[in-house]
């Protein structure tokens, strides 16, 4: 997202308007400043009316004061900072100056600026006061207030990493509402799922939701909200039906077919932007169910743009049927052919040669597609699949492998520091790869990179560039998916460990789902455009970006 | 229609006397190497394939582009050398680049020859380019270690010393060849201090000298080298003294390949041409290249610029892309 800088008034007031009527998606910026404007409007013509009762009671000000403040959408911690201040005072002067001249022709401009700036200096002097009581959020809120004394240009944290601040959980509630009807109905708001157990205090800031409370329990049936489509996937997603990273892009795919079949424009509305909208809360939904992966991401985006493209005077057929072909072809395009060509290069590039012992981990629908074809091209290999608990993925590859006749071996991931000396290369998928090189994949993957490289075998990392992604992080920690803690408990010789864990009161299970591999520990990516080293990514990124 | 009026003429083509035999073509290619002994052999190849380009009287475009691939194929059966080939192929892409939508064959020829023409002059400059490029890092009382003979590096040096520069240099005398010690006859005539130095004798060197320089015959795609068999065994050891090792290349050198390891490199670049076609068992002849790894190399000087190996991949996509 692009960095909020404070622009002026009415100016960005035109754009907004501008934006509207060009019918393009609003940024999530320009949205949360309309919103905030006309709650100031609101509110500021309450406050007219009793304006002489709020200067006499001084005590309500901290709490009206408060309330301005923690209605903006910015992040929730700034309303501690002081410096937040000035960041309201300008989006409410244009807001009350708006609503000026049509409420109270009486009032002038500067009799409105003098009543504001002293409720601020009220504001800031019992803020000073609040100051001592916040103490631990305050502390992890400063990094981010001290820049915004000249402009609010701060970075925001995405939401989905702050589920340890209660405030975020509470906009995150109150966004799932707003995002049904416009009236607000409560009956017909998307459920906010609730994190279950103790988490770990590394990873405080991630979802932990558990299987056995699945999002649709708290659905009523049938579900005017969302469709029945999505209401599937996102069962299929969080019970883990639909696992891998390629599946789940092409099962969202096909749901989102299914939606446009069964959409209907409703009467004053135009597809281009009712369609999007009405795809917001099928997103949020499946976001609760399991975090999007990147992929998928990806594929939302190009949705978006799609409909967004379409031009208005399109008659609704016509435009559904372009839709179902532009997302048929994405996924053949996209996923499919890539994969063929990331086969073939593979393979005729000598990269599997004859005599080769090639390790994989876990399953990965990629590296099974470039071996099955490897071993139809006589080419004589043997394959080792090294496999690691919970979720014991690697049975499957086993099993498709040997099914093609692939000689293999079956370990688990202890035991892969002794088996690598017989290894000559080692092959492995990736869920996403970020702006920096870094490769975000199964956990486990690093730890098979590092022992690798330590082994000196080389290491191919294979991956479409639809899974590419804009974002950069070095660490496993930042960004991360939690699973459900449940599945680390397992009965062995009739005895349960592990079964009363939550009663430990030092005891936390910990299912991480993702970790983060270094660009120093993989030689190769190899991707439909080609072999490319890992720092490339951005390249490609960029090539992509310039022929869109 | 179209379809089969091309296959008549690919017939004629074939019955027809290649005009630029293969003879003739190996030919030349010796006469331009004799010619210029300071001349790599990738643009002594060019050169003969623009010779090819201008006395081809083939009728369709594929056909030219055809036999300009066969005729690469050829010469690297002369020369074995990475360069050749990937010379042959820039050569090619840089040719065709333009939008060859002309009616009359003769005028796409002519903007073909044109632009073979562009190409050359471009990559005759390359080497003073680099040599311009690389000469600043050379600090007065340097000591400097090199492998074997390359014609790169003997510029960048001379470039150097023209600049009033004092170092003085070590060279590996680089088997089973001994090319070391004509770089050192090279380097004496510029009384520049030589020492010729067993190709052992590399880690005991190394303390003493403050940086080194190499040729490559071949960039791949991984920002590491091909080179002279003896390279690695440097470029690992000035790593493990925390020496700087830079590689000087021009670009036509830049190859499509992506060797992960030492086997990878495939097997008609490891072994010269002659011996290529005569050995019986080629398990039993030595390699005389070997492959670099990027982690290994500080930075790359080519006419393009000053690179790290992770700038290479994004050079050979705008090239190649």
């Amino acid at each position: 997202m692009a960095d909020s800088g404070v622009i002026d008034g009415p100016g960005r007031k035109d754009e907004i308007e501008r934006a509207k009527s060009e019918g393009k998606d609003l940024t999530k910026e320009e949205k949360q400043r309309l919103r905030k404007e006309k709650k100031q409007q609101k509110k500021s013509k309450e406050k007219k009316d009793d304006k002489a009762s709020q200067e006499n009671e001084k005590e309500k000000k901290p709490v009206t004061s408060a309330a301005p403040a923690s209605q903006p959408p910015t992040k929730p911690t700034m309303q501690k900072a002081p410096s937040a201040v000035p960041a309201t005072a300008p989006v409410s002067v244009p807001a009350s100056e708006a609503s000026g001249p049509a409420d109270k022709p009486a009032k002038t401009k500067a009799e409105l600026k003098a009543e504001r700036r002293a409720r601020q200096e009220a504001e800031r002097a019992s803020k000073q006061n609040k100051k001592g009581e916040t103490g631990q959020q305050a502390t992890t809120s400063k990094p981010k207030a001290p820049p915004s004394d000249l402009q609010p240009v701060v970075k925001r944290l995405p939401e989905h990493i702050q589920v340890d601040n209660p405030d975020v959980l509470k906009k995150l509630a109150k966004k799932l509402e707003r995002q049904q009807t416009p009236e607000h109905y409560a009956a017909k708001k998307i459920p906010l799922r609730l994190d279950y157990g103790y988490k770990v205090s590394l990873f405080s800031h991630l979802h932990q939701y558990s299987r056995k409370a699945p999002l649709t329990q708290q659905l009523s049936i049938p579900s005017t909200v969302i469709h029945p489509a999505i209401v599937r996937l996102g069962l299929q997603y969080s019970h883990g039906i639909v696992a891998g990273s390629n599946a789940r892009s092409v099962a969202l795919l096909h749901a989102f077919k299914q939606v446009i079949r069964d959409y209907t424009t409703p009467p004053n509305e135009e597809l281009s932007r009712d369609l999007v909208n009405k795809l917001k809360p099928y997103i949020s939904f499946l976001n609760q169910c399991r975090p999007l992966s990147a992929s998928m991401g990806n594929a939302i985006k190009y949705i978006k743009k799609e409909i967004s493209n379409i031009p208005s005077n399109c008659k609704e057929e016509e435009a559904k049927s372009k839709l179902l072909n532009d997302i048929e072809s994405y996924i053949n395009e996209k996923i499919i052919l890539a994969g063929v060509a990331i086969a073939k290069c593979a393979i005729e590039k000598q990269k599997i040669s004859d005599g080769d012992v090639i390790l994989v981990y876990g399953c990965s629908s990629l590296v099974n597609h470039i071996l099955c074809e490897a071993f139809e091209k006589s080419r004589k290999f043997r394959v080792i699949v090294v496999d690691s608990r919970p979720r014991l993925e690697g049975k499957e590859a086993l099993r498709r492998l040997v099914q093609k006749g692939i000689s293999c071996t079956y370990v688990l991931i202890s035991a892969v520091s002794y088996i690598l000396p017989e290894v000559s290369k080692v092959f492995l998928g990736a869920h996403a790869l970020l702006a920096n090189g870094y490769v975000m994949s199964r956990v486990g993957t690093s730890q098979i990179a590092l022992v690798a490289k330590a082994f000196n075998v080389p290491v191919l990392v294979c991956c479409e560039t639809y899974k590419f992604c804009d974002r950069v992080q070095t660490d496993s920690f930042v960004s991360n998916e939690l699973d459900d803690p449940d599945d680390l408990i397992v009965t062995r010789k009739g005895t349960t460990p592990l079964e009363g864990w939550q009663n430990e009161s030092s005891l936390g299970l910990l299912n991480l789902v993702y970790d983060v591999t270094p660009p120093d520990f993989v030689d190769l990516v190899i991707t439909e455009l080609g072999m490319i080293p890992c720092t490339s990514v951005p390249v490609v990124l960029r090539v992509k970006n310039v022929d869109q | 229609e179209n379809k089969e009026t091309n296959k008549r003429m690919k017939e004629k083509r074939r019955k027809e006397k290649i005009t630029f035999p293969t003879s003739q073509l190996v030919e030349y290619f010796r006469d331009q190497m004799r010619k210029d002994p300071d001349m790599a052999s990738a643009v002594a190849a060019i050169r003969t394939l623009l010779e090819f380009l201008k006395r081809d009287k083939g009728e369709t475009i594929l056909g030219l582009r055809e036999s300009l691939t066969s005729a690469t194929d050829c010469l690297t059966g002369v020369d074995s050398s990475v360069a050749v080939s990937s010379g042959g192929e820039l050569f090619l892409r840089f040719i065709s680049l333009t939008s060859l939508e002309h009616q009359d064959l003769s005028r796409c020829k002519k903007v073909m020859e044109e632009r073979g023409e562009l190409f050359l002059e471009k990559i005759s400059m390359s080497r003073t380019k680099v040599a311009k490029l690389c000469h600043t890092f050379i600090k007065d009382g340097a000591k400097i270690l090199t492998h074997s003979y390359s014609r790169v590096v003997l510029r960048v040096l001379e470039k150097a010393a023209a600049e009033k520069k004092r170092f003085s240099v070590y060279v590996t005398e680089s088997q089973p060849d001994a090319a070391g010690q004509h770089m050192a006859e090279a380097l004496r005539k510029l009384n520049v201090p030589v020492t010729v130095v067993l190709d052992a004798a590399v880690g005991y060197v190394l303390e003493k000298v403050d940086l080194v320089i190499v040729g490559a015959e071949g960039v791949v795609e991984s920002g590491g080298i091909i080179n002279k068999i003896g390279t690695y065994q440097m470029a690992l050891c000035s790593k493990a003294h925390n020496k700087p090792f830079y590689v000087v290349a021009e670009s036509f050198k830049f190859v499509r390949l992506y060797p992960l390891n030492q086997q990878d490199v495939p097997e008609k670049f490891k072994y010269k041409a002659d011996t290529l076609k005569t050995a019986k068992n080629l398990s039993e002849e030595h390699p005389i290249i070997d492959y670099t790894p990027p982690s290994l190399i500080t930075l790359l000087f080519t006419d393009l610029g000053v690179l790290t190996p992770s700038a290479v991949s994004d050079e050979l996509i705008k090239l190649y892309l």
